[in-house]
């Protein structure tokens, strides 16, 4: 299972209805390939930075998952295609969160070295850690 | 080292306040490219990326920044040049 975040521009000559049914449609299939939705963002309309193709504006929706990696192939397939949307871009997330976490560790560890006790609520696993060396 | 950093300072034209990592400082690891506000402090009206120099991120973050502006060129949410 992989984190994956899709992005992607919907054509602003759609109506309500059509993006809802494209919305739904983009949520079906990653639940039916037994992939799970986490996050939905929906920015709605938005100008654009610059034109693509004969569009000034554009709708944006950004969808969070986890699933296996045929579903951003698939995905993206049918993107390709269909007409209503006009740019998108997948990011996998959980090789840059792994990355992330890295790198929090080792700042933790400098920190733990200079100050020993500055904790800081708000990260959860930082507690995990220090439970972990405490055994 | 301090002493040659502030020698050359005092030939050139320096900023009076010490330049710092803004996402070191912040707390910020991943730099996500939806965030526009926040990456558009780091670009140009021209749409160029501002140098290390220019901005003082460290270089792991520059990395990161570049990146995410890059994705956020492809999205439209950034332009590449001006209109």
């Amino acid at each position: 299972m992989r984190k994956y975040e899709t992005g992607f521009i919907l054509s602003p000559q759609l109506s309500e209805e059509e993006i809802r049914d494209f919305l739904s449609g983009v949520r079906k299939f990653i639940e039916d390939s037994k992939g799970l939705v986490i996050q939905e963002e929906h920015w709605g309309r938005r100008a654009l930075a610059y034109k693509i193709g004969k569009f000034h504006e554009g709708n944006y929706y950004f969808f969070s998952y986890e699933g296996e990696p045929f579903i951003p192939k698939e995905l993206e397939r049918r993107f390709k295609q269909s007409e209503k949307v006009i740019r998108f871009l997948t990011v996998r997330m959980d090789d840059y969160l792994k990355k992330v976490e890295k790198m929090k560790k080792i700042e933790e560890k400098k920190k733990e070295k200079k100050e020993s006790d500055r904790e800081k609520s708000e990260i959860s696993f930082e507690k995990l850690e220090e439970e972990g060396k405490d055994e | 080292m301090s002493k040659k950093e502030t020698q050359t300072q005092t030939r050139r034209f320096f900023s009076p306040r010490k330049k710092f990592c803004k996402f070191c400082a912040e707390d910020i690891h991943y730099i996500d490219y939806k965030n526009v506000p926040l990456l558009e402090e780091f670009v140009l009206d021209k749409g160029k990326i501002l140098s290390r120099r220019m901005t003082g991120t460290c270089a792991y973050h520059q990395r990161r920044l570049a990146s995410a502006i890059k994705k956020a060129r492809i999205m439209a949410l950034l332009p590449f040049l001006p209109e």
